[in-house]
């Protein structure tokens, strides 16, 4: 009986020293949900940076929604597909290395990923007065125009634009290529949704979001500055052994339409780029002239027409507003013809822009991400 | 489909073809002419009145007469100053071209006895347009407004020589290897032009060399008259004096040897000239299709063969053709306008064809 007595006052001890164990241990698991209560108040302290990150901003993939040849807008994961005219293409992986066809749509690439994934370049493309990724080309591996020459460098995606010619996106994709056939605009706006498309094809959706958000930041500042009122007739032409004047529906006449002006060719009924006589510049009449070619053949032709009695009273001719213009601004279906809007809004409107100064687009990798 | 132009007799048929002028001859070439002339003259008033700019036609008449020295013109500077420095240069080499096309067509299907030559047959044009070409692709157009056509008249003048070399390979000058000659080197050049504007990747260069070949009257300047002027009338004059001479060489260059033509002397002549005058023209305007195919043609159905009578009628049709052409490309598009070579062939080659099934029986064809 005294055995048992003192078992049970041993089992009694256990479990009151059970009890108490278990006791503390409820204290421990309590702890942490205590602490957060404690930093939940951080910013009344005085060191609240180093206890909280702030939230990252990510692209507004909202603006992907409106690109119709995104078939799965709520899909930024991989693969994904697009539907251009040459139908439906999907990746599996954001593309290592990307061609592309035409000059106006390297030079959105160029802004939106390492330059290096661009399996090649065109001889053209260094043309420093009609190319704005002239020095990015300099160096890069280049090729000739034989289709050829495109599928031996395998490219994960190939770019072509509504001028490439049918036969030669046909053989590509004839050689197993993937081939997104993309837009290009002459309208700044207008390529918003191109430059959206070509970020999402290869990823770089941050890049295009700020990119489209850099142009609509430039061109709201030029609609803000422009001023109200008459509008002056501007006539872009170029003089290539005959006189060309740029007409509606031309990358030219979108640039004047943008920057302010009329164009003047267009508003005396010529589309497109179709050729002039000087007679035809006199009866034009326009108020500014504009020379977007090669600077050597331009000088030579904006003497021609200042020194051309036919056109003594041609307002542009008799107020000194014939103006030498940068063509890679001009006649660029990029991005970059924002900086032409930008260059003649200054031209036809120097009070209104006095003071402003804008800069040239970026390359990447200053868009967005693209620099981790 | 060859023609032998020597006898189809339309107008006259080879009546008194060999002979020296007579009243006949001067009869048909001066009715032709005033006809022509004045057809010409209204011409250049309808064609200095019109245009992109809109000038009333009292005051280009009044210009017009000034110009000549018969009152004082109503029209404003500006008015003048398209009249005088732009449009007049325009028209008249727009008539100096369509006359050394039309002659030296009438030359070339005559020497060669078949009515499907032309003023291009033995390659002239395709030099001009390699020459045209070289500047265009080298930049030297763009240095100066002349280097452009003294580059194609160069380039026809090679390319004539080349052919001639060919020709008389052997120490015998033959009229088969000439045209063939012609043709190959015409073939030849032709791969150089279009090699140049498929291997340059500068789109402008492509642009100005395919615009140059579609054929044009715009960048005419008094100074481009100046110099083709002295080249294309000199021609044509040569080419009318020996016209009787290449009436008996139709006949056969046995039979012309036979009545004292110098046959060597009088066909170097006539090919050396009639590709001069087409070098001149192509060097200023381009290659302007049809002019020298279509004009003797149209013209020796109407005065007949006797080139006596023929070419001189030729080169007016052929510049009053082309003024009526290069008017037309001015305006039809206005204020754009039409390379003028596009027109002659769209307006051309119907009235060709219209020709060709209306006399086919005529033309023994």
């Amino acid at each position: 009986m005294k055995y048992s007595m003192r078992f049970v006052l041993m089992v009694l001890a256990v479990v009151v020293i059970a009890a108490f164990a278990a006791c503390a241990e409820g204290d421990v698991e309590v702890a942490p949900t205590v602490a957060p209560t404690a930093t939940a108040e951080p910013t009344a302290t005085a060191t609240p940076e180093p206890t909280v990150e702030p939230t990252p901003v990510g692209p507004d993939l909202s603006r992907f929604a409106d690109v119709p040849e995104i078939v799965d807008p709520t899909n930024y994961g991989w693969p994904r597909s697009v539907e251009t005219t040459e139908g439906v293409i999907t990746l599996d992986a954001p593309p290592e290395k990307i061609h592309s066809l035409s000059l106006g749509h390297t030079e959105i690439l160029a802004a939106l990923m390492d330059f290096e994934r661009l399996s090649a370049v065109y001889s053209f493309f260094v043309d420093e007065e009609q190319s704005n990724i002239a020095g990015l080309s300099a160096d890069h591996n280049m090729i000739g125009f034989d289709p050829e020459e495109v599928v031996a460098l395998e490219p994960d995606v190939i770019v072509a634009s509504r001028f490439t010619n049918a036969d030669t996106v046909a053989l590509l994709n004839g050689a197993g290529n993937l081939v997104v056939r993309a837009a290009l605009e002459n309208s700044a706006l207008g390529n918003v949704p191109n430059i959206l498309l070509i970020g999402y094809l290869i990823g770089a959706e941050a890049e295009a979001v700020a990119l489209v958000e850099d142009i609509e930041a430039r061109m709201e500042v030029i609609s803000d500055l422009l001023p109200g009122g008459d509008k002056p007739r501007v006539l872009s032409i170029s003089k290539f052994t005959s006189v060309f004047a740029a007409g509606s529906g031309s990358t030219e006449g979108g640039i004047i339409e943008q920057a302010g002006g009329i164009n003047a060719a267009a508003d005396s009924g010529i589309e497109g780029h179709l050729q002039v006589s000087v007679e035809s510049i006199a009866a034009i009449n326009p108020d500014v002239i504009i020379v977007p070619q090669p600077l050597e053949g331009a000088d030579l032709f904006i003497e021609e027409l200042v020194s051309n009695a036919a056109l003594a009273d041609v307002p542009a001719v008799k107020n000194g507003e014939v103006h030498y213009v940068l063509p890679k601004y001009h006649t660029t279906l990029s991005h970059w013809n924002v900086r032409g809007i930008e260059q003649l809004a200054g031209l036809l409107y120097p009070e209104a822009f006095a003071g402003v100064t804008f800069e040239d687009f970026s390359s990447w990798p200053d868009y967005g991400v693209g620099s981790e | 489909m060859l023609v032998f132009v020597g006898g189809d007799g339309a107008g006259g048929g080879s009546s008194g073809v060999s002979g020296p002028p007579s009243g006949s001859v001067l009869k048909r070439v001066g009715g032709g002419a005033l006809v022509l002339g004045a057809a010409t003259i209204v011409m250049v008033i309808v064609a200095s009145a019109v245009g992109p700019f809109n000038i009333p036609i009292s005051h280009t008449v009044s210009t017009l007469l000034d110009l000549i020295g018969i009152g004082d013109s109503a029209a404003k500077p500006t008015e003048r100053a398209i009249i005088q420095s732009i449009r007049l240069p325009r028209i008249f080499l727009a008539f100096l071209v369509g006359s050394a096309l039309g002659i030296s067509g009438g030359i070339m299907q005559g020497l060669f006895r078949n009515s499907m030559a032309d003023p291009g047959i033995i390659g002239v044009s395709s030099g001009g347009a390699t020459g045209a070409v070289a500047a265009i692709a080298s930049g030297a157009s763009t240095v100066s407004t002349l280097f452009l056509p003294l580059f194609a008249f160069i380039g026809s003048g090679v390319a004539m020589a080349a052919v001639f070399l060919i020709a008389s390979t052997g120490g015998r000058f033959s009229m088969m290897t000439l045209l063939l000659g012609g043709i190959a080197v015409g073939s030849f050049l032709g791969a150089i032009t279009t090699a140049t504007i498929v291997l340059t990747d500068n789109l402008s260069v492509q642009r100005q060399i395919i615009f140059w070949i579609a054929g044009g009257m715009d960048t005419a300047r008094w100074e481009s008259v100046r110099i083709a002027a002295p080249i294309i009338v000199t021609g044509a004059l040569i080419a009318v004096f020996v016209a009787r001479d290449l009436n008996l060489l139709l006949v056969g260059e046995d039979e012309a040897r036979a009545l004292g033509v110098r046959v060597t002397l009088v066909r170097n002549t006539l090919l050396v000239t009639a590709s001069l005058i087409t070098g001149a023209a192509v060097a200023f305007s381009g290659i302007i299709a049809f002019v020298g195919l279509i004009v003797p043609h149209v013209v020796r159905l109407v005065v007949g063969a006797d080139h006596r009578v023929l070419l001189p009628l030729s080169a007016l049709a052929g510049g009053l053709f082309l003024l009526i052409a290069d008017t037309a490309a001015r305006v039809v598009l206005s204020p754009a306008e039409l390379r003028v070579g596009i027109l002659t062939a769209l307006i051309g080659a119907p009235f060709f064809i219209y020709l060709l099934v209306r006399n086919r029986t005529r033309l023994s064809i």
